[in-house]
């Protein structure tokens, strides 16, 4: 019954977000494609950004590399903020598992953004050069931290909007922080030697990083960080599902 | 006999949300697992159990509770404390298009809620069919939900509630809603519902269709349980309960007791005793006790009314009436109507009274009465008439 409905939130979701427009779903691929446009031009031809670590490789590529799993995260965590108060028609009036909604409108957004991802590593394996492509499949891993941590976030989120209604506005103000706080637009090596190690307590330095490292840098791959990672998004997780099971009675009451 | 739900104890309060910092309090409180003060109690000490086959009724004033009762008893909504436990499928029908987004058609409403119901894939699209079917509601099947008439509603949530076929139907008064058409077909699935086993939660404030279909009946007041039992015995105790408070004394606006004013209103039978039963042809008196401040005596107007239609009315000077002294500031008037004429049925003898020059109305006391007979006439009152 639970995979049902998620199937149907789920369905929801990707109509609700992208069908109903013009541009349907092709607008998962234009968007990101317009702003990487647009940083590109910023960034590497207005101001001449460069990316020590990989010179020949070029600004874009790394760029790429970075942009489609932060959208992936940050529009995840941002649109599940209000899953549950947008479910006012449901709240009080169906037995349904709040949980669901959440988790399914995150998976959405995550696949269609990585499904946009997957179209940009294909382009790169055949256009850029010095591309390790062999090391592709290992991605899976990071993406996986990155959906798991948009979930545990995401639920917390939810519910805490709930009764707090400034959690969106607040949100959506700490996602551009977090945003320049890991390294999509510029690299690490140009960061002053303070902020190098203040980012590295960003939980998404870590995934964007080893993309990085495991494809267009010569350098090993941080699998104790990825180890470290993993472990504290589970506790994450944990104490997420904790609070929102905690909350969830008492919606109807504050909704 | 199974026990299909059970409830203990419980209690539902909505918490004091007005201000920003009132939620986040009540956040913390919820987070540590402290216990909330204050709020709205709207639930308390409900301790029921509904037995296979044998429907429940609940009954009681607006605002009593039913309604919250019925959403935790579904698991909509979440009680505040005490425990509740449910053996079997329950289907609701609970306040118009519950749950139906506005935006999506009907049809996908049906997925939607077939789909929360827990209806298994196998079948599914069979099953919707003969949903859409049982609701009949043509075309509009595949428009937005929000285009539908209020009958058209509950034609679609019924349909859903035919195909789950729940081992408990519950339903707050929403048959109520919709077309005699489809109110004949909603009996019908409902008789033969129950006639195959099936239980039945019914909110109403129809005593027929409580007594007719359920066993047992609770009557909930200001969110406590007043009586519970046989349905016969709990709806006739709740109906006379009501019925009697409209039988007393009832005294408009706010009385100034240092003016004129009528203390006391009483209607008599020949015997002179208090009865608010009359028969036709017999003698009715109607003695009223005004209170004068000044020691004057105050006049006073009379009127007989049935059902908001004046039948009588007069005032004391017509009949150059002197009421008797009783005491220093109290006179009594007493009205004789010899063989009454005015034929079966429930009237309200209203008397105000007024200031001695009898040109102002100044309060206002009625008292029902019910006249009796075995005369077949009909109509309010019996003229005089020779036949031949």
């Amino acid at each position: 019954m639970n995979l049902e409905l998620f199937n149907y939130f789920f369905k929801r979701e990707i109509k609700d977000k992208y069908l109903g427009n013009i541009a349907g779903i092709s607008w998962v691929f234009i968007q990101p494609i317009i702003t990487l446009t647009i940083y590109w031009i910023v960034f590497d031809k207005i101001f001449g950004q460069r990316i020590p670590e990989a010179e020949e490789i070029g600004f874009i590529v790394y760029l790429a590399l970075g942009f489609w799993p932060w959208m992936a995260f940050s529009e995840a965590v941002v649109r599940s903020i209000t899953m549950v108060t947008d479910k006012k028609d449901l709240i009080g009036k169906i037995d349904v598992d709040f949980k669901i909604p959440v988790v399914a409108s995150i998976s959405a957004s995550f696949s269609l953004n990585i499904i946009g991802y997957i179209v940009v590593l294909i382009g790169l394996v055949l256009f850029a050069n010095k591309f390790y492509y062999l090391n592709l499949p290992l991605l899976i891993i990071p993406i996986i931290q990155l959906y798991v941590l948009a979930i545990a976030l995401g639920l917390f989120l939810a519910s805490l909007q709930v009764f707090i209604r400034d959690t969106l506005q607040f949100m959506t103000t700490i996602m551009t922080l977090w945003f320049f706080m890991t390294p999509i637009i510029y690299s690490e090596s140009i960061l002053p030697d303070g902020y190098k190690t203040i980012i590295q307590f960003n939980p998404i330095y870590t995934p964007i990083t080893f993309i990085h490292k495991a494809l267009i840098m010569d350098s090993s791959l941080p699998w104790y960080q990825m180890g470290v990672l993993s472990f504290s998004i589970l506790i994450f997780l944990f104490f997420s599902i904790k609070i929102f099971n905690k909350l969830s009675p008492s919606f109807d009451e504050y909704i | 006999m199974s026990t299909l739900i059970k409830i203990k104890n419980i209690a539902k309060t909505y918490p004091n949300i007005n201000t920003a910092g009132n939620r986040m309090k009540s956040l913390f409180l919820l987070l540590f697992n402290k216990k909330l003060v204050g709020g709205n109690s709207v639930l308390k000490d409900i301790n029921l159990k509904i037995i296979k086959g044998e429907s429940l009724a609940i009954i009681g004033k607006n605002g009593a509770g039913k309604s919250t009762l019925l959403k935790i008893i579904c698991g909509v909504i979440k009680s505040t404390s005490g425990s509740i436990s449910v053996t079997g499928k329950i289907g609701a029908l609970l306040e118009l298009g519950s749950g139906f987004h506005p935006e999506y058609t009907g049809r996908e409403n049906l997925k939607m809620s077939a789909a929360l119901a827990g209806l298994p894939r196998k079948n599914l699209d069979s099953k919707i069919t003969k949903m859409i079917e049982f609701a009949d509601i043509g075309e509009y099947i595949d428009q937005p939900v929000k285009n539908y008439s209020s009958g058209m509603v509950v034609r679609l949530g019924f349909s859903i509630v035919t195909v789950t076929n729940p081992d408990i139907l519950i339903t707050d008064e929403v048959l109520a809603v919709g077309d005699t058409d489809f109110q004949r077909k909603c009996i019908a699935w409902i008789d033969s519902y129950l006639k195959n086993g099936g239980t039945l939660l019914l909110v109403s404030h129809s005593i027929y269709h409580v007594q007719k279909l359920c066993k047992h009946a609770i009557w909930l007041e200001n969110g406590r349980i007043k009586k519970q039992g046989d349905s016969f015995a709990v709806s006739q105790e709740y109906q006379s309960f009501y019925e009697k408070s409209e039988g007393d004394v009832v005294v408009s606006g706010d009385k100034d007791i240092t003016n004129y004013h009528i203390d006391d209103l009483r209607i008599l039978n020949v015997n002179l005793d208090e009865t608010p039963l009359i028969d036709t042809y017999e003698d009715l008196i109607i003695k009223v006790k005004v209170f004068s401040p000044d020691g004057r005596a105050p006049g006073m107007a009379l009127g007989i009314v049935r059902k908001d239609i004046p039948i009588y009315g007069t005032i004391s000077e017509t009949h150059k009436a002197k009421p008797t002294k009783i005491s220093l500031h109290h006179f009594e008037y007493t009205i004789k109507f010899k063989n009454l004429k005015l034929l079966p049925a429930d009237y309200t003898v209203k008397a105000h009274a007024m200031d001695p020059e009898c040109l102002r109305l100044i309060d206002d006391v009625e008292k029902p009465l019910r006249v009796h007979s075995k005369t077949t006439d009909m109509g309010v009152v019996e003229l005089d008439s020779e036949w031949s």
